[in-house]
């Protein structure tokens, strides 16, 4: 019953967190979304693609852009299935504007991406079904058009992957998983600020991705052995500055942040706890696509079941 | 055994000699192990308490019952009277861990800390005011955990020396412990055992916790004088403690706010538990259930997180203690110390507070605390006023800690931190300079404090 080492270096992290905070600091980006473009692909996701779009354009009091990036014997078929959608919600009383619209490139990702340029778009809605058709790829690749919109846009991309009877329940509860890394995360709590609904909540998950360590472990030797609570420690003291940004900014909206910090080989135990409710998945997408965060990133997004929100930065 | 059985026979009209050896051996043994940590204190309360139970049986020490002598049966039939006890640790442990994880206390320690402006004897005075009102919300061992914590980030950011404040977190958390009925386990134990209601806490027990904390401050401050100076100008230290954010530290405002009023609404039972005739155990126990059902915390880990160990050398300590008073070795201690006293309250109280005071610091004054509680309650029999012997014990008991290194959990929690944290090791001699001058001079002061409230009657009465 001397001292508990777990409790005093989780204290010694939290105070150390708060002197670090400066140095670690984010800036919460304040997102402008007037357009949101939501782009079909003739899979069952669609009809939640294009709840969940105008649900937000209804809140953000945006415009709707529908579109359908098109190639070959399909142009048709989607070219009527976006104009039979965009006269289904003007019909309806969704008091928003509405339109179709369709971008031009030779795929179509880059008409996707061409139009929300052209539109101004703040949001691309866009699905990649959780396992589809990709048969023993699934798991591996959100596919080509995806993988391209993730590597090459500058917009906002929500990713829709299972069907959602609710869009509201998922937006009751932004998760932002977060490893070492916080640039993006500005952009990335902008989003998930704007787009939470109301009585919501963030969560923010930092954990220490003790794989890596292991690796920097074998090569390091034993000046990078850590136990797990000064593993601990270490990822506490490093969030102060994203802790303090997010509880500076949902005291001023009231919205609530909860932050968690762990020690665990990353993606399985982020996926357990994105699965734990439904939720949005805010990630800050770095352009680079050759560095080890979109990587990581491209590998939560595509485990996880529910949308996913990337931040490019 | 029938040999053994005999022998115990006679001790319907007088105790005999032999199960109290062996029990009041078993006793010391276990605590000289707890003592010198050559074992696990849970093991070792543990395995004590099968050893004084297989003697007790052998010696067939336990009650008569329905006219035959009952053997033992239930953990319950030896510490029947102790189990509120350990119903309040278990409630307190679940709450004042809640508490101590929201970021709570953690968030008022930094914005503490920055009206010190990084002044070092201002942070000295501020280290020392926050342990006294950490251990008064949070216990010794959460509330000192986290002023230590603070106290060496903060020396270690602004480059002072951190042994003074860690001096005064080790030493005035005994001092913090006094505050209220429920501010310490010690204190815990003894004023459940003792009935002595809450109210009372803070015409005996408060002002005495102010006086002592007063004692440690001037003569730590004294010792380590020269250690309270900080490099740099007073406008780059206030700029440094002022960059402090305790916004980072804010892990869930919702678990926040409510572990406050889920905190202030138990000390409001404690306060109120006489006059409702409710026990203090269900008032913890309560509290410990609303921390886990609504302050937002996860269950599963605010369970797990129940000083499960503290539970085990509770029970062992408890198991023992019942043991060795079934002997009549503690009874015949408590007619030791009347003849002693020549059946003076004042100098009986003497006797307790001068014992415990010196005793304590050397073994763990839990122990010793539980020890004396039978006895206690035998005094009262021997016709002497009982509640005066119970404060004594419960000031005593609390304050013998500052003696060694190893005298309080708050000792160990501080020295052990700096170590580890800043390769810095008070050793026993430079504790004991300090500690044993302040105990010194607390002894005197509290026999003073305790013989006047006897004299003039300032003893509350129930």
């Amino acid at each position: 019953m001397g001292i508990d080492l777990g409790d005093l270096n989780e204290s010694l992290g939290a105070f150390e967190s708060a002197l670090s905070s400066g140095k670690v600091a984010i800036r919460i980006s304040e997102p402008e979304v007037k357009v949101v473009l939501v782009a079909l692909d003739g899979t069952t996701q669609d009809d939640t693609c294009v709840a969940i779009a105008v649900d937000l354009a209804r809140r953000l009091h945006a415009r709707l852009v529908v579109t359908a990036g098109m190639k070959g014997e399909l142009e048709d078929e989607l070219r009527t299935r976006v104009n039979r959608v965009v006269q289904v919600l003007t019909s309806g009383e969704s008091h928003i504007q509405i339109e179709a619209a369709f971008g031009a490139g030779a795929t179509p990702a880059r008409q996707i991406l061409a139009l929300a340029a052209k539109e101004r778009a703040g949001l691309i809605v866009v699905s990649a079904p959780y396992l589809y058709e990709y048969e023993g790829f699934g798991d591996e690749s959100l596919s080509g058009p995806i993988d391209c919109l993730l590597a090459e846009s500058s917009v906002p991309l929500l990713l829709i992957r299972e069907p959602i009877e609710n869009g509201d329940v998922c937006f009751s509860r932004l998760f932002m998983p977060m490893t070492v890394h916080t640039v993006g995360l500005g952009e990335a709590a902008g989003l998930a600020f704007k787009f939470l609904a109301e009585g919501g909540h963030i969560e923010l998950f930092a954990v220490a991705d003790q794989q890596a360590l292991e690796e920097a472990d074998a090569v390091l030797g034993e000046a990078a052995r850590r136990t797990p609570e000064e593993l601990l420690r270490a990822e506490q003291s490093q969030i102060g500055g994203v802790v303090s940004a997010l509880q500076h900014r949902a005291a001023r909206t009231g919205v609530d942040v909860r932050v968690d910090v762990a020690v665990a080989r990353t993606l399985k135990p982020v996926l357990d706890r994105i699965h734990e409710s439904p939720c949005i998945v805010a990630l800050a997408l770095p352009r680079d696509r050759t560095s080890g965060q979109f990587h990581r990133v491209h590998d939560l997004a595509l485990g996880s079941r529910y949308p996913v929100l990337f931040a490019p930065f | 055994m029938s040999v053994l059985l005999s022998a115990a026979s006679t001790a319907q009209s007088e105790p005999a000699l032999l199960p109290m050896i062996v029990l009041g051996t078993i006793m010391v043994a276990t605590y000289v192990v707890v003592a010198f940590e050559w074992m696990h204190k849970s093991i070792a309360a543990m395995v004590g308490a099968a050893a004084a139970v297989i003697a007790a049986l052998a010696f067939g020490l336990f009650p008569v019952h329905d006219g035959e002598r009952m053997a033992y049966t239930h953990v319950h039939h030896i510490i029947g009277h102790e189990l509120g006890v350990i119903g309040v640790i278990i409630g307190t442990s679940i709450l004042v861990d809640v508490a101590s994880h929201s970021g709570l206390f953690h968030f008022v320690a930094v914005k503490i800390v920055k009206l010190t402006k990084g002044d070092p004897n201002r942070l000295f005075l501020y280290i020392t005011l926050l342990t006294i009102f950490f251990v008064t919300f949070l216990t010794i061992a959460p509330g000192s955990l986290i002023v230590v914590s603070l106290a060496l980030v903060v020396t270690k950011a602004l480059d002072i020396n951190p042994r003074p404040y860690v001096m005064s977190v080790a030493i005035v958390a005994n001092s913090g412990a006094l505050m209220t009925l429920a501010s310490g386990i010690c204190t815990l134990m003894l004023a459940t055992a003792s009935g002595l209601p809450y109210a009372s806490f803070f015409k005996v027990t408060t002002p005495m916790a102010f006086i002592s904390a007063a004692i440690a401050y001037y003569f730590i401050r004294r010792f380590y004088k020269e250690a309270l100076v900080a490099p740099g100008t007073p406008e780059e230290r206030a700029r440094k403690v002022a960059s402090f954010d305790e916004w980072a530290l804010v892990k869930d405002r919702r678990v926040f706010f409510r572990s406050a009023i889920i905190l202030v609404l138990t000390i409001i039972g404690f306060a109120s538990a006489q006059t409702l005739g409710i026990g203090l155990d269900a008032v913890a126990m309560g509290g410990g259930l609303a921390a886990l059902v609504f302050s937002g915390h996860d269950p599963e880990q605010a369970i797990k997180v129940v000083k499960w160990p503290v539970i085990l050398f509770f029970v062992g300590l408890f198991v023992i203690i019942g043991a060795v008073d079934a002997s009549q070795l503690l009874s015949q201690l408590a007619g030791g110390m009347v003849a002693l006293s020549g059946g003076s309250q004042v100098v009986t109280m003497v006797i307790i507070a001068v014992f415990v005071l010196t005793v304590g610091g050397f073994i763990d004054n839990i122990p010793v605390a539980a020890t004396l509680i039978p006895i206690v309650r035998t005094l009262e029999a021997q016709g002497l006023e009982i509640d005066p012997l119970w404060w004594t014990l419960i000031i005593a008991a609390n304050l013998s800690g500052n003696a060694t290194p190893v005298g309080s959990i708050s000792s160990v929690i501080a020295l052990s931190a700096l170590e580890k944290e800043r390769g810095i090791k008070i050793g026993w001699g430079e504790f004991m300079k300090v500690g044993m001058t302040i105990l010194g001079v607390q002894c005197v002061v509290v026999v003073a404090y305790l013989l006047a409230f006897e004299y003039f009657g300032l003893f509350p009465t129930r």
